[in-house]
């Protein structure tokens, strides 16, 4: 009992207060949003209605939502995955152009493999270049108790620096914009709705949903990364070896974040360009904390962001609003998100606080 | 040809922020409230200071925009982490991610462009007498910003409040053992918002420093991993106010080596680039084993 009390003490919603915290703070955030529009003298109206309604009003642009989802899901997952360990990964931006870089080599590189194995390739080739520079952080972390926020934001702006290097001077498509070889016809996933990018790697996201859930929820690995995540103390005592799990966990996570390079290139673009994340990483972030590092509520965030990114560009096109009143939208939905759980989470404490105060005024 | 001369102004000019960061945001470190909102706090302030210097024509009533905004961020965060006791990182990424896009908003519905701002009046360099005709460190002070000379005095002030004041030493006990704090009589919550609340102030400054001093307009993400260099500033200057200044230096002199390396070595700008964040690495990573080795000798 008082180890598995000590596990189940901290961060605690259930899925169905989660979700109604989350729509109760998109709420607001719509309402937030809509007050700056209303203040510079926009009509609000119909600009909710190009975010809003317009993408479900058409397969294409429904189909286009689940383009925009795609890494976002990717990215979601991993972060999620850290988290559970309780070790914040900021740096899945970094990692996931590295994941990028070696889709596109292993993609434009290697030729005379079959069309299934050749994505296999690039796709492992990719996960393990996004694991391995996460693993350098972890291992700082559990060696030297560095901590991997700061070793993770320094090492995006490495891993950027170096990406570009290597595109623009080692390995450049001959045109106006820097960006690599197309990666061969082989080397790209199945295009499921052409001409949009939505590809199988939106089905593999779906399906990586399931598999860390499971993961997390029904195998051995799974309950030490969350026990060692919910208390470390508690984890180490009853026996479990924390720092090779948190090597574990950045494996996994950057190895997610890789996939992510790796679908964008082999299934979007089909070449990498420099500086094509729009910051993947850091809205997976918000995504794992929004989603209480649920995969399957990374998912529905995953979705929901990606409505909300179409809708801005669709702003953009249709009215004069910048699209980056969506991205504000976005983030007032994650500082909602995090404000309303730490108020939910404290309620029971100033219950009994106000109880035992009231108990000393009438004794 | 690489002048030292220069080398010496970059230093400076590329350590102003990072050290007035580090300087304010060691109190909330020592304080045990850490602060990765630095870097959305100093664009925040430096928005903030480029639109009063806009409207009011005056680059002063900017200065003071620049650290109220500060000021405000920082109470933000400290609400959060203080009395909502939220996860310090997650609201201080929150912090971030709302500066990135806010500010980008406001920018082009204010002044109908995403990535930088109309120029606008910017505080005066000051030209110090005597020292400018100084060899090699004259050009230091021929033109220096107000708010880089401010950076002296205000780490000095920062050392005397922490060790000479009975409020350092609270900052010191909460961060230390909040409970023996409480038992002792300090105020816990408070001492850590004021200890935030000075970080908000002096990265106030630095953002003011960055559009109104340095530049003199807002461009999109100007602050561009000052903030989180400041963190790593105060740890590696074993959060120190001096030690912070020295950390500063040190990555100050780093970016301004790849300055002056760019274009003169045939080594590729991105790799050059990289040299201080690299560096900030492995700082962080020899001071943290120095003090493993030290906590495992005792």
């Amino acid at each position: 009992m008082s180890i598995l009390g000590a596990l189940h003490n901290r961060r605690g919603t259930g899925a169905l207060t989660q979700a109604a915290i989350v729509a109760v703070s998109f709420l607001l955030a719509l309402a937030a949003g809509g007050l700056l529009l209303l203040m510079q003298g926009h009509d609000v109206l119909p600009i909710y209605y190009y975010l809003l309604i317009q993408p479900f009003t058409s397969p294409d642009s429904l189909v286009k939502v689940l383009v925009k989802a795609t890494p976002l899901i990717f990215a979601g997952l991993s972060v999620a995955i850290a988290f559970k360990c309780d070790v914040f990964n900021i740096g899945v931006e970094g990692q996931l152009y590295a994941g990028a870089l070696a889709a596109a080599a292993l993609g434009a590189g290697v030729s005379g493999l079959p069309p299934a194995l050749h994505v296999l390739v690039c796709v492992l080739g990719a996960m393990l270049t996004g694991g391995v520079l996460a693993l350098i952080p972890a291992w700082l972390k559990v060696r030297f108790r560095v901590h991997e926020v700061i070793s993770t934001i320094m090492m995006n702006y490495v891993i950027n620096n170096v990406v570009t290097l290597v595109i623009v001077d080692y390995f450049r498509h001959s045109g106006p914009t820097p960006r690599t070889p197309d990666v061969l016809p082989s080397a790209r996933m199945t295009q499921l709705a052409p001409p949009s990018q939505l590809n199988t790697g939106f089905l593999l996201a779906a399906a990586l949903c399931v598999v860390l859930y499971v993961l997390v929820q029904r195998t051995p690995l799974g309950w030490r990364i969350d026990a060692a995540g919910k208390n470390l103390c508690a984890a180490r005592y009853s026996g479990i070896n924390s720092k090779r799990l948190v090597l574990t966990a950045m494996l996994i996570s950057g190895a997610l974040a890789g996939l992510l390079g790796a679908e964008r290139v082999l299934g979007g673009f089909g070449y990498l360009q420099v500086n094509f994340s729009p910051g993947y990483g850091y809205d997976g972030i918000a995504i794992a904390t929004i989603a209480n590092n649920n995969p399957f509520g990374c998912l529905l965030m995953a979705l929901l962001m990606g409505l909300l990114s179409y809708g801005g560009t669709n702003l953009n096109i249709m009215t004069d609003v910048p699209s980056e009143w969506v991205n504000v939208l976005s983030a007032l939905i994650f500082v909602f998100v995090v404000a309303a759980n730490a108020v939910i989470c404290r309620l029971p404490a100033l219950r009994e606080k106000r109880r035992s105060m009231k108990r000393r005024v009438q004794p | 040809m690489i002048s030292v001369s220069s080398i010496l102004v970059n230093t400076v000019t590329s350590s102003t922020a990072l050290a007035l960061g580090g300087v304010g945001g060691l109190f909330g470190e020592r304080s045990g409230i850490s602060n990765i909102g630095l870097e959305g706090t100093m664009l925040f302030s430096a928005f903030a200071a480029v639109c009063a210097s806009y409207y009011t024509a005056s680059p002063w009533a900017g200065l003071a925009a620049g650290v109220a905004a500060g000021v405000l961020v920082s109470l933000l965060h400290a609400y959060f982490c203080i009395t909502l006791k939220v996860n310090q990182s997650i609201i201080g990424l929150a912090i971030n991610i709302l500066a990135a896009n806010l500010t980008v908003y406001a920018s082009s519905s204010i002044f109908g462009n995403k990535g930088f701002t109309p120029s606008v009046a910017k505080l005066p360099d000051v030209s110090v007498p005597l020292l400018r005709d100084l060899p090699v460190v004259g050009d230091l002070f021929g033109g220096v910003s107000l708010i880089t000379l401010l950076v002296i005095p205000i780490a000095l002030l920062a050392f005397y409040l922490l060790y000479k004041t009975p409020y350092g030493m609270r900052v010191i006990a909460v961060g230390q053992n909040p409970t023996a704090a409480y038992v002792a009589g300090v105020n816990v919550k408070r001492t850590q918002y004021t200890a935030v609340l000075l970080g908000g102030f002096t990265c106030g400054l630095a953002g003011a420093y960055l559009s109104i001093s340095y530049l003199s307009m807002f461009v999109r993400d100007m602050v561009s991993g000052r903030g989180f260099i400041a963190i790593a500033a105060i740890l590696f200057g074993r959060y120190d106010p001096l030690g912070v200044c020295l950390a500063a230096l040190f990555f100050g002199f780093a970016d301004a080596m790849q300055i002056a390396l760019q274009g003169t070595v045939r080594i590729p700008n991105e790799v050059i680039q990289c040299i201080p964040y690299v560096l900030t690495i492995l700082a962080v990573t020899f001071n943290e084993a120095r003090v493993m080795k030290r906590s495992a000798a005792l």
